[in-house]
């Protein structure tokens, strides 16, 4: 092929990016406009306190010239709120009240615990919890949220502990990816399991096990012999 | 791995010696024992693989398994297979799964151990080799470390593997360079 060698292998994680700024996000204009027909679609209308659903590329855009807000993505969040929430009722909960509060208790656990369902801290336990293979996650999760905490980080909360948990659930997943590498399927030469693995991650494993198994494949008895 | 009939790679991984015993008298060919005599039944000799290949496989020769893929070496990688060097057997950094594979090929008896054989210490050397090239893609190249116990694989590795060690590390360093980079800033420079 005539394309340089980094590029033969598959999208990279630049083209990636790019295509994940097309993902639409909620964003708080600073200012007010009508509706705006750009070449890729209708966008607004812009009326300060109410959101707005842009491209990211438009969000991003718009940011840095401090024309709006991005509302972070659900599991782009801490979940720490609702945890306070949770522990100041049980610190109310004290004996006399304790059996008038056990349903709302419940109740509040069970709302928390739906509200909660699609954050930060829930993504990583469930990634933990995952034994086998990995956990399904949108699909530009990466790019977005690497994105977001470059351009955007005043945006969100607590920006330095997105960062880490971002880095442990990267963490968890590369570790999914090495022992996968000694799975029954890579043994035979047949097939590793990638589900749930989002793009950005596939080309990092990409070539390299498209090599491995091409290898595998020529020490295969030939068939074709007889 | 291509062994296309132009491929480069294929030419060079079998550019090696066979060791072959002649099954029938050859007159006038003593010069390959550095005689001047006639070539007689039973003589021993190294013969390059495309000549040894032919011979072999219409009869005139017999030829046995050469060193790096002989009963030591088997037992050696059943034993570890990731601790086994490699790179030494066939020349240096040579193409050790190639010329097996063109053994196998043309080995009635033992082709199809020898195969499973190098299928097994691929497999076995793999996680290994994938472990590497993620530590490797992973370093900082300005901070020099020492050498751990992956440095006797990395130096034991054979010309395929060279391949797939760098490909792997490779493409751990372009997404390694993505995270480094903050996005856009580029943009915003100009």
């Amino acid at each position: 092929m005539a394309l340089p060698k980094h590029l033969q292998a598959g999208l990279t994680p630049d083209e990636l990016t790019f295509i994940a700024e097309e993902d639409v996000i909620d964003i708080v204009p600073l200012f007010s406009m009508s509706r705006v027909r750009l070449l890729s679609g209708i966008y607004g209308p812009f009326t300060p306190p109410g959101r707005a659903q842009v491209p990211l590329w438009l969000a991003l855009s718009l940011k840095r010239k401090r024309k709006c807000r991005i509302v972070a993505p659900e599991w782009l969040q801490v979940g720490e709120y609702v945890w306070e929430v949770l522990s100041q009722v049980e610190r109310k909960d004290s004996k006399g009240l304790c059996e008038l509060l056990s349903v709302s208790i419940g109740t509040i656990r069970f709302v928390s615990l739906h509200y909660f369902a699609e954050k930060l801290q829930v993504l990583l336990r469930n990634e933990r919890d995952t034994v086998e293979g990995f956990q399904a996650l949108p699909r530009h999760f990466i790019e977005i949220s690497k994105v977001l905490l470059d351009v955007a980080s005043d945006d969100l909360q607590q920006p330095g502990q997105l960062r880490s948990l971002l880095k442990d659930l990267r963490e968890l997943r590369q570790a999914k990816t090495r022992t996968g590498m000694q799975s029954e399927g890579v043994m035979r030469g047949t097939h590793l399991d990638v589900t749930n693995m989002t793009p950005l991650e596939l080309c990092e494993v990409k070539p390299f096990i498209i090599k491995a198994m091409g290898m595998m494949q020529s020490l295969e008895p030939e068939e074709e012999q007889d | 791995m291509d062994n296309d009939y132009y491929s480069l790679t294929a030419i060079l991984s079998e550019n090696h010696k066979l060791p072959c015993t002649f099954a029938l008298d050859v007159p006038g060919l003593g010069y390959l024992e550095g005689t001047d005599n006639d070539l007689r039944a039973g003589a021993k000799l190294e013969l390059p693989m495309w000549l040894g290949q032919t011979l072999t496989l219409n009869d005139f020769v017999q030829f046995s398994p050469p060193a790096p893929f002989s009963r030591r070496v088997y037992a050696a990688l059943k034993a570890s297979a990731p601790s086994v060097r490699l790179s030494g057997f066939v020349g240096t950094g040579g193409w050790w799964y190639r010329f097996g594979t063109r053994i196998a090929h043309m080995w009635d008896n033992g082709g199809d151990e020898l195969l499973q054989t190098l299928l097994k210490a691929f497999t076995g050397r793999l996680p290994p080799l994938h472990d590497l090239a993620s530590h490797h893609a992973s370093l900082d190249t300005t901070i020099e470390c020492g050498s751990g116990t992956g440095e006797a694989f990395r130096d034991g590795m054979e010309a395929d593997e060279r391949d797939l060690f760098s490909i792997g590390q490779d493409s751990g360093k372009v997404v390694k360079a993505w995270y480094d980079t903050t996005w856009g800033r580029r943009e915003r420079s100009r």
